[in-house]
């Protein structure tokens, strides 16, 4: 199974950590900066990133402002403050599960 | 590497053929295929933009009708996102201290109507009531179009028309039953028969009020909805 399948499931919860860490970022910076982060390894579909984004932007977690950037308009997300708390329900969320995965893959570790 | 005029109006000319209805979106878009190619210009600068277009940006929207697909997705959210707002704006009339007013208005205006005999203040009555909303909205909606244009410069947003039509349809409807009611009401009232049927000045008043409020409506829906919609 490729990458980007495992990946599909997460993709909210990446989105939403790298706005955490980042005040804003628009949507060619968050696809760059996962391909730079894990050196190439994953690579986040602009198919499945947008409908995220948009996804999360209708539902409140982030919102938009935009800027003239060259001449053009770029589209900035951010964390609303409920992002900002739905990111850290996700990551924990998230890190439990591997948790899980790492002691089904590996029971020794689990034992430990 | 900067993009020549030439290429810029190809990256255009490529997402009107998507047909996208959003001006959010085509921004998005233009920005999106602007950024990557202007990146792998670096890596080949004989790199065509058509090539970089169907070689390298559509796969990675999912083939041919990726593009359509994002489209199609961003528009739902959209319209999930129209109905959730018509419907809280809808309750909020009922909510809180808003349902005391409310009330409070309709209980006069209906107290005034039972009971005068006045004709001056039953027509007052009529013309304040399709009046003195407009003005409220058009105020507002003249307050916020100018914050929108002192903070947020270039800000545009532009939504499927048919949904903000069908709630306005829905808003024209209940003025139209709310008029339709009044004038049940005064219709024995041979004063007012008389100037509401053989006036030509009033009706022209009344229609002339009734076109300014639609034409509001349809302006603040969709410039409500266009500017605040996705980011409340």
């Amino acid at each position: 199974m490729s990458s980007s399948k495992l990946l599909k499931g997460s993709l909210a919860t990446i989105v939403l950590k790298l706005l955490e860490e980042n005040e804003k970022m628009y949507g060619y910076e968050i696809t760059q900066r996962v391909k730079e982060i894990t050196a190439g390894e994953f690579k986040i579909t602009e198919g499945a990133l947008y409908p995220t984004l948009h996804k999360l932007e209708a539902e409140g977690m982030l919102s938009t402002e935009t800027q003239k950037v060259d001449n053009r308009i770029r589209k900035y997300y951010s964390l609303t403050k409920e992002g900002n708390a739905e990111a850290q329900t996700k990551v924990a969320e998230l890190e439990e599960f591997l948790l899980n995965l790492q002691k089904l893959l590996n029971p020794k570790l689990g034992m430990g | 590497m900067k993009l020549t005029v030439e290429q810029h109006e190809q990256v255009v000319f490529y997402l009107q053929h998507l047909d996208i209805d959003s001006q959010e979106l085509f921004e998005e878009f233009y920005d999106h295929i602007v950024c990557s190619y202007e990146t792998q210009l670096q890596k080949e600068p004989e790199l065509e933009i058509k090539t970089h277009i169907w070689h390298r940006l559509q796969p990675e929207f999912g083939g041919v009708g990726g593009f359509k697909k994002v489209i199609k997705k961003h528009e739902k959210a959209i319209g999930w996102n129209v109905s959730k707002r018509v419907f809280i704006t809808g309750l909020s009339a009922f909510k809180g201290i808003n349902l005391l007013y409310s009330l409070g208005i309709f209980l006069a205006a209906w107290g005034l109507m039972a009971t005068t005999q006045n004709l001056t203040i039953m027509v007052s009555l009529i013309i304040a009531c399709f009046a003195l909303p407009m003005a409220v909205v058009i105020h507002k909606h003249y307050q916020f179009k100018k914050s929108i244009r002192e903070n947020k410069p270039g800000y545009y947003r532009n939504l499927r028309n048919s949904i903000i039509m069908t709630y306005s349809t829905i808003s024209l409807y209940l003025l139209y039953n709310l008029g339709h009611l009044t004038y049940r009401s005064l219709e024995n009232h041979i004063e007012f028969n008389q100037l509401y049927t053989e006036v030509p000045l009033f009706q022209a008043t009344l229609i002339g009020l009734a076109a300014l409020y639609c034409y509001t409506m349809l302006t603040v829906m969709k410039h409500d909805f266009k500017t605040k919609l996705l980011t409340t």
